[in-house]
This record gives C-alpha cells, structure tokens and sequence, in this order.
C-alpha cells in the first residue's frame, strides 16, 4: 500500500481464506440439489464420460467388491493373514 | 417365425411380443401389477460439428447430431430356455447387439444382460448406444438418479432448480450420471452394475448409454478419440446387466436399496480341489 492501493494481498491457502468467511459471520443462501449436467457452454456438455470406457467402469466397481471381501477376511483372521508362503506380508493396511 | 411370448417366476412374468421378439409387459404377480414396457437398443449418431457449434462428441462431451437415435433392429431373433433355475430369452438384434433376458427362480426382479460391441464405425458415424425402456407412464418430465449410490435426486427435463435453463442440447443437456439406478414413478426401476449416463427423453421413457465409439476428439486435452479397439482391434466388446423393478412407489425402495447393496457387495467365488467323489458326466449322487 506503498503507493495509496486499496488492495491487500497476502500469502494464504484456501483455509485461511474460508476462516475469515467463517469470521465474517453472514448468512449464506442454500443449495439443496447437485451441479450436474456440467456445460462449459452452449452445446459443450460434459455428459459422455458418464458412459466413456465401460470396460473400465465394470472393473472398477468389481474391483472395490473384491477389495472389500479382502479387507473383511483379513480383519476376520487377524495376524495370521499377513503371513503367506514367503514370510509375512509388509502391508500395513 | 415362432418367437417366445412368456418368462415367470413366483413373482414376476415378463411377456414379449411374438412377432418382434421384443420386451412388452412386465407383470409384477405378487402386487397385481402389470405395466405395458417395451426395450429396444439404439444409437445416436455422434456430431462432428455443425454451424451452432464446432464441437464433437468425445471422450468427455456428448453431443448427438440429432435428437431422435436409431434403432439398431426393430426385431431381434429370439432363443427360449426353461429349467427349473432359470427361464430365459436370448435376443439377438444384431452382428454387434444381442441380449438375454433372464428370471432366476424366486428373484424379484427382471435381468437384462446386454453385449455390445464390436461397434461398426465402417459408415465413418460414430455411435453412441443406449437402451430405451418405454411405456405410457405419466411422468411429467420427471425421472430420478441416485447421487453416487445414496442419496437420490429428482431430475426434470429441460429445467434447473438454480436457474433459468436455455437449453442447447435437447438430449445432452438432460443425461445425468446414473451410478447404481434410474427410476420413473409410478415405479420402474433400473439398477447397473457400473456407472452409466442416463436420461428420460419423453414421458413414460427411461434410457441408459451402454456404450459408445467415437472418430473425433472433443478438444478437451486428451486429443485423441474415444476408439478402444478390444481384444481383435475391431472395437470393444462390453458385456453388462440391468436389473428392473416394477413395483408401487411405496415398497420400490425397499427392493432397490436392498438388491442395490447386494449388487455392490456381492459374495466372491473361491475354487479349491477337494477330496470328495469326482464329478462324471451324467452322475446324479
């Protein structure tokens, strides 16, 4: 402010930042539904990667489903799961 | 041609037209409900730009160069089984497009396993293929899409609750991602098994994109198009189900939610060599 700026500006990050909103004390209008479909203009909706690659999508969703048998019969057998035919596993997970 | 006219269980019977093969009714046995539904596979002819706009449909973008898709077969040559596990219809539509439809001894709900691919792209038209459930339902623009499998938001045609909406994209500009069901009151209901773009284009209608294969990129970073060439570099084949439910708005969303978390947290299948009697062919114990 130097040279008469009415502007400050200063390091921060994005908390910083939210605390003084926070310590502004106003009231803020509500959003009760989502931002969806997203449109960076007219005719330009980004709606195809809700299907692009099926493939893959499949995979995903199957994967977290075997991901979470694993998890549950690790926790299921304890100590003894971390243990396979080369020594105990190094998983900390 | 003599086509199949009925699948059933305890609760439901699915019913098919025995000229075009195609799904026609639904009837729900256990509430006395049955609802005229017919589903058909087609496809949106992808834009590669016109005057409006200069943009393609890719990888990200979806932009069909009209409103109204085609249909990839108006029948589909149909094959029946019937055992005392399962009662099916195999539909094939097409080289690149067939279908079982399938009713499991005491399941509440119809399967619909589709495949798809490989998508021909031979006529240089990139093409995006859905499947359409269509019935007489009033729905007034309504339809409705779960948020990341929990919570579910009500959707309506050409509006925004936040704004006022000046629609560009008839079709585009009313899909939504669908990542486990879609439904339409009073009450038609359609789980995935991954996520998928879904809309409902007219009243009584309900569509979810299964796949597509696209020659242009839609200039958003990735620069190339959304071409996967599959095991045989001809394109890839995709494979997947939709589970259907046709019930009264009050109990769907008992049976959905529940079916919905066993989709999810499906049992894992484990094979191991035993010690028991081997299996010979023909050997009833």
């Amino acid at each position: 402010q130097h040279n008469g700026s009415q502007v400050h500006v200063l390091y921060s990050t994005p908390t910083c930042y939210l605390w003084e909103l926070f310590k502004a004390n106003l009231s803020w209008s509500l959003k009760y539904d989502d931002f969806f479909p997203y449109a960076d203009g007219p005719h330009h909706f980004w709606t195809g990667y809700f299907t692009s690659r099926p493939a893959f999508k499949r995979y995903e969703r199957l994967s977290n489903n075997f991901l979470q048998v694993c998890n549950q019969l690790e926790a299921l057998a304890g100590p003894v799961a971390r243990m396979g035919p080369y020594g105990e596993g190094d998983s900390t997970v | 041609a003599w086509s199949p006219r009925e699948i059933q269980n305890e609760h439901l019977q699915v019913l098919f037209d025995p000229v075009t093969g195609l799904l026609r009714e639904i009837q729900n046995l256990d509430k006395s409900i049955s609802l005229p539904v017919s589903q058909n596979f087609f496809w949106y002819n992808a834009s590669i730009g016109n005057d409006d706009s200069a943009q393609a449909s890719g990888a990200y973008i979806f932009r069909p160069n009209r409103s109204e898709p085609f249909r990839v077969a108006g029948r589909a040559r149909t094959y029946l089984v019937k055992n005392k596990l399962v009662q099916e219809v195999y539909q094939n539509f097409s080289s690149w497009c067939s279908q079982v439809v399938r009713l499991y001894a005491g399941q509440a709900y119809v399967e619909l396993e589709w495949t798809v691919g490989p998508i021909p792209i031979d006529d240089g038209l990139g093409k995006e293929i859905i499947s359409r459930f269509e019935t007489s339902l009033q729905t007034d623009g309504r339809f409705y899409t779960d948020a990341n499998g929990r919570e579910i938001l009500e959707r309506r045609r050409d509006y925004r609750a936040t704004w006022n909406l000046s629609q560009t994209e008839p079709v585009a500009g009313n899909y939504y991602p669908v990542n486990s069901r879609i439904y339409i009151k009073f009450q038609l209901t359609v789980l995935t098994d991954r996520s998928q773009g879904g809309s409902s284009m007219v009243d009584g209608s309900m569509e979810l994109m299964v796949h597509r294969r696209l020659l242009y990129d839609d200039n958003r970073g990735v620069g190339e198009p959304l071409l996967e060439p599959g095991v045989y570099h001809d394109g890839l084949v995709v494979r997947g189900r939709h589970l259907v439910f046709l019930d009264t708005v009050e109990s769907s969303a008992y049976q959905h939610r529940l079916q919905a978390q066993q989709e999810f947290m499906a049992p894992q299948l484990v094979l191991a060599p035993g010690g028991g009697p081997s299996f010979h062919r023909g050997q009833r114990n």
